[in-house]
């Protein structure tokens, strides 16, 4: 067997490397350089010699259907290093391939499974969370696809790649998908663009993930979107949140001042102005002895 | 034995060197196989050397010439027959797969450079500033501490950061964005900014910080 995958291969990848270097292509190189990283990888692992040339196989037919080769590179290596077993990095690999082949963003998903593989989330964990991304992800798709009919602007492809990636985290969190679509409708009908309402679900998203209930957190971005409130804004909402939080004060605290600062006034006048807020201290980081952490940034570094 | 075979046919083709005869000798002093075998061989050559020779019926070589004028290749007249004329490149089985193999990657990857780049969120319209961002944590009883985020495929050790009296820094260079990350403090332990402007669940329960980088 290991003849076996090795001739494969190396007939592979050596027709591969002669038509990537009479065409010049760096992409090609690239994809021969990590395809080969993954099959001495795969060779010098402990696996069941015979999962070895299937798994080389379906990571080849990943990278041929279009995911990046150092993503599926990184992957399979990981999960070597980590133990996993070829049958579920093979079934991981089948799920980036479905979605990527239903037409959906791939990025969150390989995203997912290098930060798991890297966490050291067990196979099981990581392999069910992917799959249930990879639903949501779906679902996401179906609920822009929806919106894109109804009028809503698409800049770019980029663009409602993101869209989808933040409907699909959403539905994660248990926001419910009329929440989701009510929000979209009012940004058609506000003439908004999609990165508009990707920003407000985003934003909406946060607060629910900072232990905001989804009626008042769906109320607060409904809120802005009446008054107009730009992406920027919309992020500034998410800081304040968050810094309210960090400051040690209570959800509901946060809330009611948050309404009453939107039925006032834009967050321009709130505290220090959109690009100050958050860019304050430091607790004590978690899970290390009595440290803190100080970040500057993310804005451009004084030269 | 197979370089036996090739020495001895060597030997009978008189092509052996003098300094090779010795070696062969001693070989076929001691093998009686390999002995035998240059007897079997010897005998052929004698059997045609002692053949008959038939003499070439008249006009055979114009004749032969004759065929293989009107044989003659004809040239290509379209760029195509290259690879699929007569006596173009050969095309097997494992050189078509992987030709196929590189156009679909190819084209996937145009494809997906235009969607499916950068962090997992949205990246701002111009995307091809870079921006230097300084990321800080203090940690003064760490032995090691790494960045790990989405900008590097969560890599553990691809971004050590530098120890200044237990103020662990590095500096990154960004496209503006937004971006998640988390830092590895020892090699293992995973660790959220608590400096953070906003947070993210990670999806398996832990909270990656959030930066986003503006063009400005």
């Amino acid at each position: 067997m290991r003849q076996n995958i090795s001739g494969i291969a190396a007939k592979v990848l050596f027709s591969l490397f002669a038509v990537a270097f009479f065409s010049g292509m760096t992409f090609a190189e690239t994809a021969v350089r990590d395809l080969e990283d993954v099959r001495l990888s795969i060779e010098k692992s402990a696996m069941p010699v015979e999962r070895k040339a299937p798994l080389f196989r379906k990571v080849s037919n990943a990278v041929s259907s279009g995911i990046p080769s150092p993503d599926a590179a990184v992957i399979v290596k990981r999960g070597i290093a980590r133990g996993f077993e070829a049958r579920t990095l093979e079934e991981t690999v089948d799920i980036v391939i479905g979605a990527r082949e239903k037409g959906l963003p791939v990025r969150p998903l390989l995203d997912r499974l290098q930060q798991g593989l890297s966490k050291g989330v067990p196979p099981e964990k990581l392999t069910a969370a992917t799959r249930r991304l990879s639903e949501k992800l779906g679902a996401g798709d179906t609920l822009i696809s929806g919106l894109s009919g109804r009028g809503i602007k698409v800049a770019s492809e980029g663009e409602r790649a993101a869209a989808v990636y933040t409907v699909a985290r959403s539905l994660e969190h248990s926001i419910p998908e009329e929440a989701i679509t009510s929000l979209g409708l009012k940004a058609v009908k506000q003439g908004a663009p999609l990165s508009s309402f990707d920003t407000a679900l985003n934003s909406m998203t946060a607060f629910v993930e900072m232990g905001m209930p989804v009626e008042q957190a769906s109320g607060l971005i409904g809120k802005a979107i009446d008054r107009g409130y730009s992406e920027k804004e919309m992020v500034v909402m998410e800081r304040e949140v968050s810094a309210g939080l960090r400051e040690g004060r209570r959800m509901e605290e946060i809330m009611k001042d948050m309404e009453k600062m939107i039925n006032n006034g834009r967050p321009r006048e709130w505290r220090g102005g959109m690009e100050g807020g958050s860019m304050q201290k430091q607790g004590s980081a978690s899970g290390m002895d009595s440290g803190h952490s100080h970040r500057k940034g993310p804005g451009p570094r004084p030269k | 034995m197979g370089s036996h075979n090739e020495i001895l046919h060597r030997l009978l083709d008189g092509d052996l060197s003098e300094d090779e005869k010795p070696a062969l000798n001693r070989l076929l002093e001691s093998d009686p196989l390999v002995s035998r075998e240059y007897e079997l061989l010897l005998g052929v050559v004698r059997i045609v050397e002692d053949a008959e020779k038939a003499a070439v019926p008249e006009g055979f070589k114009s004749s032969v010439m004759r065929r293989l004028q009107t044989k003659k290749r004809q040239p290509r007249k379209r760029p195509g027959d290259l690879f699929f004329g007569d006596g173009a490149l050969r095309w097997d089985l494992v050189s078509t797969l992987a030709a196929a193999f590189f156009l679909i990657i190819s084209v996937a990857a145009f494809i997906h450079m235009k969607s499916d780049s950068g962090p997992v969120e949205k990246m701002s319209a111009s995307s091809d500033v870079v921006r230097t961002v300084r990321i800080s944590l203090f940690a003064p009883y760490a032995k090691s501490v790494a960045i790990a985020g989405d900008f590097n495929r969560w890599s553990e050790d691809a971004a050590m950061m530098k120890n200044v009296n237990g103020s662990w820094t590095i500096e990154v260079p960004l496209k503006p964005g937004v971006y998640q990350y988390m830092f590895v403090v020892d090699g293992q332990g995973w660790v959220s900014d608590p400096g953070a402007e906003a947070y993210r669940d990670d999806g398996f329960g832990n909270r990656n910080a959030v930066m986003r980088v503006n063009e400005i």
